[in-house]
């Protein structure tokens, strides 16, 4: 009888030692996500869950409704999903580029922009976001075909001579394809040193990304000021940010 | 009336053996073709060489599109495909190989191409019967935007019917297998189990189902439609013109020949009683043709069978095909050997005996011994060659959880393990009841219902293993499918050190993704001894392949932020060792090359 116990044991043991072991195997095959709080299709409403909120950018920062601060900076519409930030202020572009397309048949949720009381290279960086829902996917399709085309036209380098000494300067500008979530798309670096004359310390780091998924495109502008010789972290730092709120959209 | 029977008996020997003959040498014969046609390859085919080249300017248009693949490749009319600026869909010629060469491709185009940029996007299917794609540009005159998508994945339903099917194969061969063994051998009275028999009537039905949807879907799958395709003549046509289609006929074949031999088999489950010499004799000569022929074409058909899945999937392509395709070939036999018996053993033996108190009397001896036994070897059997397998498609430790291959098989093994765990449980019921006087029949009914649950626990899980395996079957092998980034740095040369201040104690740190043939991104960081970002004039580049007889490629290379420098589209044509070569201008006229060497998948 004790041997018989003995045998039930070490079967129930085997067991378990077996169940534990697969157990583990599969918790270690899956991974942890936040859950999303809507799912597609979205609306112009919904669709805002997935954009970056003060909360996610750190303390310090705000969000303000970009009521012409934005456009009058970089020179293009609210409503209008960037492409090629600061070209239309260039004179050494000789292929006509669009700084940014704005969407036929989309509703737009208008630009907003979260950022830090005061910029500066130690500071939060600089959010501009928007989103675009459409109904049908054809529009979507023809829209994110018309960004990326346009985006492609891009040149790898510009200059502007002219203007507000923030934007005069070199821009260098550089696109890799980029996936999270199942959102997908592109994010565009583009680096402007200004004159040394101007300012030898810093320089802007901005990365825009432009993804679609189901009937939305959702594009994000990370901006911050580096020192000289410091490596540009915008595009790593915007994808952690993005892989947070682009899972509340499910 | 003897004379009448012994020319009966005679007959029916003759009849036997002659469509045993028949069977062996089709059979025979197509596995034979598949086996001698295949060629040694690395994994999915890969674009080597293409005219004209990606992103070439051409002056006016090409006659032709070439391209040249590693491997052999199949297509059809569809597979390749001329888009314009505005993604529309050009009519080029009929695609055809080069000179007869199995691994090429070429379309000719038409003559009045107009100015701007073209897509041209292509879709085979390489030796291991998965399906690749890809496109490359040219422009003519001028380039221009263009905004036509390349449609490279296949239509999702197609992906999902097709798995389906596979796994629909994969289940019937374990019931047509696994079932006939256990009631032709193992269980004596199987024979005369109507059950059993339907157990394994519905896994030739389901294999041959399986096999068919997979034929019919290889169409679309390979031509990238929908499933509308499947009622395509053409696409069927070019289907069944592949080696997968060959295999797949094959295997029809194949189960026709095991299913034919398993019904003379069951139906002389019980010989009639018969009187006389010659009675004697015709039973005898049947006797003779049941010992010998029947197991010979059930022994070759059985062993045929998985030939048709190893002889057109992974197992045919990467390293050591030679040992993988018996490897492969046993653990699948293994697998439909071990489930398929399991199934009519619960559904056969193990349910009516955990009634038996209510129903007729059914005795676990011998069929259940018996089966544990050959359980154990199956085993014994998976697991060697599912270590081996693993080793051979994995390859690295890191690619186990950064592939989707990696991570199914992960997912199979947590599985399996699970299995293992069950049948170790009923394996010691076995023993332990053997060796009591009465053997397994004398366990308690309770005992034998726990046997019953656990059992059914097996098979569910067993079943959830062929699943897994169909859609692991489908993935690109994560040997091929994984590329570990390129991390690399090396030092500054002393000669441009010595022109720059700044680069003194320099190095230059590479990092490339995803290191694999087509587009990559290579970011180069010239870093100075403090870690700062270290800028010069100009930052160009090259790639070089030193093994292979390849002109160096140009590779663009722009500014980031100082001291940062990018090549966001550097294509590298195929797998291999390359070297990146790295024209650094220091000053104004001093310029230095560093050569940075890496492997891609």
């Amino acid at each position: 009888m004790r041997g018989a116990d003995r045998k039930a044991s070490r079967s129930r043991s085997t067991a378990i030692a077996a169940g534990l072991l697969a157990l583990g195997v599969l918790v270690g095959c899956s991974s942890e996500s936040p859950a999303p709080v809507t799912k597609p299709p979205y609306t112009v409403d919904s669709v805002r869950s997935g954009l970056v909120s003060p909360s996610d950018l750190g303390e310090g920062a705000i969000e303000i409704e970009d009521e012409g601060h934005s456009s009058h900076v970089i020179y293009t519409p609210p409503n209008s999903i960037p492409t090629c930030p600061y070209v239309q202020r260039s004179e050494d572009v000789e292929v006509t580029v669009e700084p940014a397309i704005e969407p036929v048949g989309g509703n737009p949720t208008g630009r907003t922009i979260v950022a830090p009381q005061i910029v500066g290279p130690s500071s939060l960086p600089v959010v501009t976001q928007g989103a675009v829902v459409f109904q049908s996917s054809s529009l979507v399709d023809d829209t994110m075909n018309a960004v990326v085309a346009e985006a492609n036209k891009c040149p790898a380098t510009f200059s502007v001579l002219g203007g507000p000494a923030t934007v005069v300067g070199e821009y260098k500008v550089g696109s890799r394809s980029i996936e999270i979530n199942g959102w997908k798309g592109f994010a565009q670096h583009l680096v402007h040193t200004s004159p040394p004359e101007v300012n030898p310390e810093t320089y802007d780091d901005l990365v825009t990304v432009v993804v679609r998924k189901a009937n939305a495109i959702i594009y994000v502008g990370y901006t911050q000021i580096k020192s000289v010789g410091k490596r540009a972290d915008s595009e790593e730092k915007v994808k952690a940010l993005m892989k947070t709120t682009l899972a509340r959209l499910g | 009336m003897t004379h009448r029977i012994q020319l009966a008996g005679h007959r029916w020997v003759r009849l036997v053996t002659r469509l045993a003959v028949v069977l062996l040498l089709a059979t025979g014969g197509l596995v034979t073709n598949l086996a001698s046609t295949a060629q040694p390859a690395y994994a999915h085919a890969y674009l080597v060489e293409t005219s004209p080249v990606d992103g070439e300017v051409l002056a006016s248009p090409p006659p032709a599109v070439r391209l040249r693949f590693n491997e052999a490749v199949s297509f059809n009319e569809r597979s390749i495909q001329l888009l314009d600026t505005n993604a529309e869909k050009l009519a080029i010629g009929t695609p055809g190989h080069v000179d007869g060469k199995a691994n090429t491709a070429q379309v000719s185009l038409p003559t009045d191409l107009t100015e701007g940029t073209y897509v041209l996007a292509w879709r085979v299917t390489s030796a291991d019967s998965h399906v690749v794609s890809g496109a490359l540009t040219f422009s003519i005159g001028h380039p221009s935007a263009t905004a036509a998508p390349v449609e490279q994945d296949a239509h999702r339903a197609v992906v999902v019917v097709d798995a389906v099917g596979r796994a629909l194969a994969f289940l019937g061969m374990a019931l047509a297998l696994g079932g006939a063994l256990f009631v032709a051998v193992l269980w004596p009275a199987g024979r005369s189990d109507r059950r059993g028999r339907r157990i394994v009537w519905s896994g030739f039905v389901v294999l041959a189902a399986g096999t068919v949807v997979v034929l019919l879907v290889q169409g679309p799958y390979a031509a990238g439609t929908s499933l509308a395709g499947v009622f395509d003549p053409d696409l069927l046509g070019a289907a069944l013109s592949t080696r997968l289609g060959h295999a797949l006929l094959t295997r029809l074949v194949i189960v026709l020949a095991l299913g034919v031999a398993f019904g003379l088999a069951v139906r002389h489950g019980s010989p009639p009683a018969t009187t006389g010499t010659a009675t004697t004799a015709t039973a005898g000569a049947a006797g003779a043709a049941r010992r010998i022929v029947l197991p010979a074409v059930a022994t070759v058909g059985a062993v045929a069978l998985p030939l048709t899945w190893t002889l057109t999937d992974h197992a045919q392509t990467g390293v050591q095909t030679w040992l993988a395709v018996p490897a492969t070939s046993l653990h699948l036999l293994a697998m439909a050997l071990w489930l398929g018996g399991l199934i009519t053993l619960a559904a056969c033996v193990l349910v009516p005996a955990g009634r038996r108190e209510t129903s007729r009397a059914i005795t676990l001896e011998p069929a259940l011994p018996r089966f544990s036994g050959l359980a154990q070897v199956c085993f014994a059997v998976i697991a060697a060659t599912g270590v081996y397998l693993s080793w051979r498609q994995v390859g690295t430790w890191a690619a186990l959880g950064a592939t989707d291959f990696g991570r199914l098989l992960l997912g199979k093994l947590a599985v399996v393990l699970a299995v293992v765990g069950l049948a170790a449980g009923a394996r010691r019921f076995v023993r332990r009841r053997g060796r009591e006087p009465l053997g397994v029949d004398a366990a308690p009914a309770a005992a034998v219902r726990r046997l019953r649950r656990s059992v059914v626990g097996e098979i569910l899980l067993g079943v959830a293993v062929v699943s897994i395996t169909a859609v692991l079957v489908n993935t690109a092998p994560a040997r091929t499918s994984y590329a570990p980034p390129v991390h690399t740095t090396v030092p500054v040369p002393a000669a441009a050190a010595e022109s720059a201040a700044g680069l003194q104690d320099a190095s230059i740190e590479v990092n490339i993704e995803p290191a694999r043939s087509g587009s990559n991104v290579a970011d180069i960081y010239l870093t100075g001894p403090d870690g700062s970002l270290v800028a010069v004039p100009e930052v160009s580049g090259q790639l070089e392949s030193p093994d292979r007889d390849v002109p160096a490629l140009p590779v663009t290379v722009t500014a980031a932020e100082p001291g940062h420098y990018v090549a966001n589209s550097m294509s590298i044509p195929f797998p291999g060792e390359w070297v990146l070569r790295l024209d650094i201008r220091v000053s104004d006229f001093d310029e230095t090359p560093v050569r940075v060497r890496f492997t891609a998948r």
